[in-house]
């Protein structure tokens, strides 16, 4: 993924051609799945990205109201195509724009600013060790404030360029790049709002199975520790289950690999390790695994687990139910800082 | 340190910023004028003229256009300051510049020599009305702008040809070399009004520009921004300015060449 210093670095590369996907996107390796985080929105409350964007498409963007090229340009670019689609279209799209600068992006600001552009758009601040673990969730370098010798107030923040088109399926399949055209965008926008972006399963699913699954619970960032150059790997989920209760079956790698269910045991002996069918939520409570307790091992994964990358994961729930989640690979290092930074973002319900 | 304007991917400063090729490149044709009068007096036996003041004014327009700011806001910011800068350059300059030229150094196109016979003909009316209308539609289609606007060399070729489109279009409607006896105040009237009032070309990238659906130009649209303008309001300001702007000048053109006209003949 590409990082750019604003004004200094640029995609020059417009995704003009289309891909399998039917897109002008630049199309993603790996699909990857919506994340899962809350941050706070201009006006105070909440704002629960999973949830609110649930069934819409959801074009997300990590920049900051000071950049002098590419937050501009894509804001601007994307209101002017929205500003000619049909209500029926436009309606189904969210553009959420999440501040890398916090420090000079009040909520006034970010507000004011996003507003020039379409009062519809989505402006949302967080901790910057927040917004640092979920842009790293998806993949992303994490933005990075460049110092200014002459001024600590004038300064840039280098950011990842591109926008990250979700689709109504919870899955992003392509990026816009800088470079994307307002002729590009007026090409995909109504596609990804008819679903024509979507896999067809994933559309023709879509309102018997995620939109459901996610109504009914909160899942946190998924966290997965691997080592050095390793293709296994343990993996960490949050799961808050609903007034029903609910039961996590299985996990399934979306690229490949092989995932199992294991409750690890430490009383009277050492830690013990075992595989099991099932983990049962009880109703309104939390699942928390947690290195010592209950996890899932990755293994034969198609590709070695690097820290930083992200892997979709689709998990089966109750009733036959399936979520799509994002999980961050990190080290053992970093493992306990992130897990308590995707706790933290998460908010039971 | 850049020698002449072109897109820059960097965000719009009002700080001043050199660009030496415009300087030279000016110089250049006020000194080509200025030796082809002092050619001309030699031969003729006269003393040399200094440069009629309207051909100053013509080398001081084609250097505001061309250099920084409005060179390089028209290069790499704005499709708007970019329709200017043709203006500029291709129907102010050019024939401010063409007055410049004495009759002693037109008088050396009246030999039979390879290059009066390539002026003669590249600046005949129908011949000069069309390489100014081709030179707009090709240093205006979206394909080409961008890709040349992209690099110094490119930028210097399109107003090149902007002022080379310029200058034969004014030619026959300026300069009184070669005489064209047929060519009568009513048809540059008309010549005027064809090339510039109702020009197809004109009108139809006017039209694009106001009226396509998204910005034409990548180079623009994708500059960093400038104020509150929509890359969409520039390109509107650009073809409003083409058509509006050729028409203004077209008819104070037409205006002088009517009064003469009427006082030669009353």
């Amino acid at each position: 993924m590409a990082l750019t210093a604003c004004s200094e670095q640029r995609d020059a590369a417009a995704a003009r051609t289309t891909s399998v996907t039917g897109l002008r996107g630049t199309p993603l390796d790996e699909p990857l799945a919506k994340p899962s985080f809350v941050l706070t929105r201009t006006d105070g409350h909440a704002y629960d990205f999973a949830r609110e964007t649930q069934g819409k498409v959801a074009l997300l963007f990590f920049g900051y109201t000071y950049c002098p090229d590419v937050c501009p340009l894509h804001m601007a670019n994307i209101a002017a195509v929205l500003a000619r689609m049909p209500w029926e279209e436009r309606e189904a799209i969210r553009v959420v724009f999440v501040t890398t600068d916090p420090e000079r992006d009040t909520p006034e600001r970010l507000g004011t600013w996003l507003a020039g552009f379409d009062p519809e758009f989505v402006g949302l601040r967080g901790a910057p060790d927040t917004v640092t673990a979920i842009q790293k969730s998806l993949g992303l370098v994490p933005a990075s404030r460049q110092p200014n010798a002459d001024s600590s107030k004038e300064y840039l923040v280098g950011h990842a360029a591109q926008v990250i088109a979700f689709g109504r399926d919870n899955v992003a399949r392509v990026v816009y790049p800088f470079g994307t055209r307002q002729d590009d965008w007026a090409h995909d926008l109504p596609m990804l709002a008819r679903r024509e972006g979507d896999t067809p399963a994933a559309a023709a699913h879509h309102d018997t199975q995620s939109s459901v699954s996610v109504l009914e619970r909160a899942i946190a960032p998924a966290v997965i520790v691997s080592g050095t150059d390793s293709a296994r790997g343990a993996l960490y989920l949050t799961i808050q289950a609903g007034p029903m209760g609910d039961t996590l079956y299985a996990v399934t790698p979306i690229g490949g690999g092989v995932a199992s269910l294991h409750v690890s045991t430490a009383s009277a002996g050492p830690v013990t390790m075992k595989s099991t069918r099932s983990i049962a939520i009880p109703a309104g409570s939390l699942l928390a695994m947690q290195p010592g307790g209950v996890h899932v091992m990755l293994d034969s994964m198609p590709r070695r687990l690097v820290p930083g990358s992200s892997i979709p994961l689709e998990l089966e729930l109750s009733a036959g139910k399936k979520v799509i989640v994002s999980g961050t690979v990190v080290t053992y290092a970093e493992l306990d800082s992130v897990l308590a930074l995707a706790r933290a973002a998460f908010v039971p319900r | 340190m850049r020698w002449w304007c072109s897109a820059q991917n960097t965000a719009w400063t009002w700080g001043w910023r050199p660009y030496p090729g415009v300087w030279l490149f000016v110089i250049a044709v006020g000194f080509a004028i200025w030796h082809w009068n002092r050619v001309g007096a030699r031969r003729a036996g006269n003393p040399p003229e200094p440069l009629h003041p309207l051909s100053v004014l013509g080398l001081l327009v084609l250097w505001l256009a061309l250099d920084w700011p409005i060179g390089a806001l028209g290069a790499g910011y704005l499709a708007s300051i970019h329709m200017l800068q043709f203006q500029l350059i291709a129907l102010i300059a050019a024939p401010f510049l063409l007055r410049g030229i004495s009759r002693d150094a037109l008088a050396l196109l009246r030999d039979e020599s390879a290059i009066a016979r390539l002026v003669k003909r590249l600046t005949a009316p129908l011949p000069a009305l069309v390489t100014l209308n081709v030179s707009v539609l090709l240093t205006h289609i979206p394909g080409i702008v961008d890709s040349l606007m992209a690099t110094q060399i490119g930028s210097f070729l399109i107003d090149i040809v902007w002022l080379l489109g310029g200058l034969i279009f004014w030619w026959p409607i300026v300069v009184s070399v070669p005489e064209r006896p047929r060519f009568v105040p009513a048809l540059q009237i008309g010549y005027l009004v064809l090339g510039l009032m109702f020009s197809p070309v004109m009108f139809g990238v006017s039209a694009f520009l106001v009226y396509s659906q998204h910005p034409l130009f990548g180079t623009y649209e994708l500059a960093p921004p400038i104020g509150a303008l929509t890359s969409k309001n520039d390109h509107v300001i650009a073809g409003l300015l083409m058509s509006v702007g050729g028409s203004v000048i077209a008819f104070i053109a037409l205006s002088k060449i009517f009064f003469d006209w009427s006082k030669r003949e009353g």
